[in-house]
């Protein structure tokens, strides 16, 4: 007569934690990273005090996590999303043109055709010129961050990121 | 052998754990391993429902059906959440419109559910695009949020005549990997 060793209680737990690693690792077909934070933005100023008449720089710098991108400011799509920087209309402060870096043409392994992107850490700014006849004191300049992001296989959700930096008008000399 | 008979025990658990209308698996008749990775497949532990939400879709061309009418005329549905922005999307649709046009007498039908976009971008896209296929837009991100939510596009859900999803895939789905998936799914 065949006999069988009993299942201990550890063999027996050992089996249930194998199956549940298993589990965690089984493919649901792309998995999306657990990561939702893909670009972390700032905002800066060039200089927290500015004198009236004088000019100086909003700059926002993303980071962009590796592995993804967004997609420039001009994509060569027409449905892409562009990234783009829009600052608030500020009393006594004239923005000029935004001015966004040099795009890469990359190839992805879903597309034959070659998208317009930015990767990694870049930075976007915009000049301001404070007016000569506005008042010193403590502002505050705000403005929208709008992006896309993707990898190579999947795309996120676009998103905003709103922004305000102070700054403190002072008296020309 | 004894961590195979914990690891088939820890099977058995987690079907009940997971879906408890389900019926126990029994180990010891491992014939369909299909019914297996069907369970793991439509699993819900990124909230995607096992079975099918009861909803109404509206195309753009206002045609209104239930998505278990679609399911019940037909062997197989792809849902496909897509949007007019999303690259890897608008890369995969033509193949997804050639399978439509193959299949459609078949008893395979596509779905695709626009999400975060605008009508007139979806709308000139699959004009475009020559997409003949059911095409719905998800405002409010009703639909979207009945499949558990989607974070990522493409989404594409594979949903059979009992209404369950029985695949789910997330990304760029490649023509190699849809004709397998369907290859699969319809034998």
């Amino acid at each position: 007569m065949a006999t069988t060793r009993p299942i201990t209680r550890f063999t027996f737990f050992m089996g249930v934690v194998v199956l549940l690693l298993c589990l965690s690792v089984f493919p649901s077909s792309g998995q999306a990273p657990k990561d939702t934070n893909l670009v972390h933005v700032e905002a800066y100023a060039s200089h927290k005090r500015v004198n009236s008449g004088k000019s100086f720089h909003i700059t926002i710098v993303a980071n962009i996590k590796q592995g993804f991108h967004i997609n420039s400011h001009k994509p060569l799509d027409e449905f892409l999303l562009p990234t783009l920087l829009r600052l608030n209309e500020t009393r006594g402060i004239a923005f000029g043109s935004v001015c966004y870096p040099k795009p890469k043409q990359v190839l992805f392994s879903f597309s034959p055709n070659h998208l317009s992107v930015y990767d990694g850490k870049i930075s976007i700014f915009a000049e301001g010129k404070v007016s000569k006849d506005i008042s010193p004191g403590d502002i505050k300049v705000s403005g929208v961050f709008t992006y896309q992001a993707c990898d190579d296989q999947m795309c996120f959700m676009p998103e905003s990121v709103c922004f305000e930096v102070p700054l403190k008008i002072v008296k020309a000399d | 052998m004894v961590a195979v008979g914990g690891f088939l025990i820890g099977i058995i658990l987690f079907a009940q754990v997971a879906n408890p209308v389900h019926k126990i698996f029994d180990p010891l008749q491992v014939k369909n391993l299909i019914s297996v990775k069907q369970l793991f497949s439509a699993k819900t532990l990124e909230g995607v429902p096992a079975k099918v939400p009861d909803l109404i879709i509206t195309t753009i061309e206002g045609k209104r059906f239930t998505l278990k009418e679609l399911t019940s005329r037909n062997r197989l549905v792809v849902v496909n959440f897509w949007a007019s922005w999303c690259s890897p999307c608008v890369e995969e649709m033509p193949y997804f419109e050639k399978i439509h046009r193959d299949y459609q007498n078949k008893g395979v039908v596509f779905l695709g559910i626009a999400i975060k976009d605008s009508l007139s971008a979806v709308g000139k896209f699959i004009v475009q695009k020559e997409i003949t296929y059911k095409v719905a837009m998800d405002d409010q991100d009703k639909i979207a949020n009945a499949f558990g939510g989607v974070k990522v596009l493409p989404t594409t859900i594979f949903i059979d005549k009992q209404n369950s999803v029985v695949k789910i895939h997330k990304g760029y789905l490649s023509q190699r990997e849809l004709d397998k998936n369907l290859k699969y799914l319809l034998q």
